[in-house]
């Protein structure tokens, strides 16, 4: 499965997608469009006539989650963007699943996160910091009694 | 571009989606100038005139992209568990600072509450060894940022010309 296959065929799952590019002002900016699958690419639509789209670097995402935040969905895709007949095709290269999948896919994410993590404090020096167990403990209780209050008749 | 200044003005609808929407889009730019979009729960902070950020150490990517490159965006434009109808789509373009690692300040609080307020299976962790497998996720970098410029549809229909905040 070429990797624009496989990009479209996850993208299936949300409603829609968010195309991010650089403006040319230099900040990134981005819009909600549907990108449908062709042989070379997937081709964005619509296409707003603000944003000025040019050929360039781009990504395309799509996440979706429930009313309780949680059954966290999210694909990831880097690439770049072409114009092909006054039409725009994202070209992806890389494809990640960044929630969501199988069980294999989040115990192989969990270790690059804990492996992640272990750099960043070497890098910068710093032995590993101790978490304030009771005080996020409090949050948590704090926000589970703020949200059964609000539920309340 | 300047930044929006605190204190300035905002249409009701834009505050709404910023207090009320779960998720918004995140982008960075990488090192070899792709833009990379994640979804993240950012915290308005209107008496500072910024949105906060966080990052655990474990997916540290948006943060060493910000620190690159300080241009960085949001785009609110999944309304899902908002309880906002027809909710319009806000693109914030803005300036980022990121902050060295901390574990709990009065502002983590604050993300903490809101984590848990608006994701109520939030990551936790009880007993020592689930505490020793997670504690990175606990570990932060704080990404703030300052708008530079703020579009919106109030329709959200992003094919129509944007309405702007006025710095």
């Amino acid at each position: 499965m070429s990797v624009s296959s496989e990009l479209a065929r996850a993208l299936d799952d949300f409603p829609s997608a968010v195309l991010t590019v650089i403006d040319s002002d230099g900040y990134p900016v981005s819009i909600r469009c549907t990108a449908a699958y062709h042989t070379t690419g997937l081709v964005i639509r619509p296409v707003p006539g603000w944003v000025e789209l040019e050929p360039g670097r781009a990504c395309l995402m799509g996440h979706s989650h429930n009313q309780d935040l949680w059954d966290l969905c999210a694909v990831l895709s880097r690439g770049s963007l072409v114009e092909m007949r006054g039409t725009f095709e994202f070209r992806p290269e890389t494809f990640s699943r960044t929630s969501g999948g199988s069980i294999v896919e989040f115990i192989s994410w969990f270790r690059r996160a804990r492996r992640a993590a272990k750099t960043y404090l070497r890098r910068s020096g710093i032995d590993r910091p101790r978490v304030p167990w009771a005080l996020i403990a409090a949050a948590k209780s704090d926000a589970d009694r703020s949200r059964s209050s609000d539920c309340r008749p | 571009m300047s930044p929006i200044m605190p204190g300035t003005p905002l249409p009701l609808a834009l505050a709404e989606v910023f207090i009320n929407f779960r998720t918004a889009e995140l982008s960075t730019i990488a090192c070899d100038g792709t833009p990379v979009t994640v979804e993240v729960l950012p915290l308005w902070q209107p008496a500072l005139g910024r949105f906060l950020v966080t990052a655990t150490i474990g997916l540290p990517h948006k943060a060493y992209n910000a620190r690159r490159n300080p241009r960085v965006s949001l785009l609110y434009s999944d309304p899902t568990a908002s309880g906002l109808d027809y909710p319009p789509i806000v693109l914030v373009q803005g300036e980022a600072t990121v902050s060295d690692v901390t574990t709990w300040d009065d502002e983590l609080a604050e993300c903490w509450h809101a984590v848990y307020t608006k994701q109520p299976n939030g990551l936790h962790a009880k007993g020592r060894a689930g505490r020793w497998l997670i504690d990175w996720y606990f570990v932060r970098v704080k990404i703030h940022i300052t708008p530079t410029r703020i579009r919106w549809w109030p329709n959200a229909n992003q094919e129509t010309p944007p309405l702007e905040v006025a710095a």
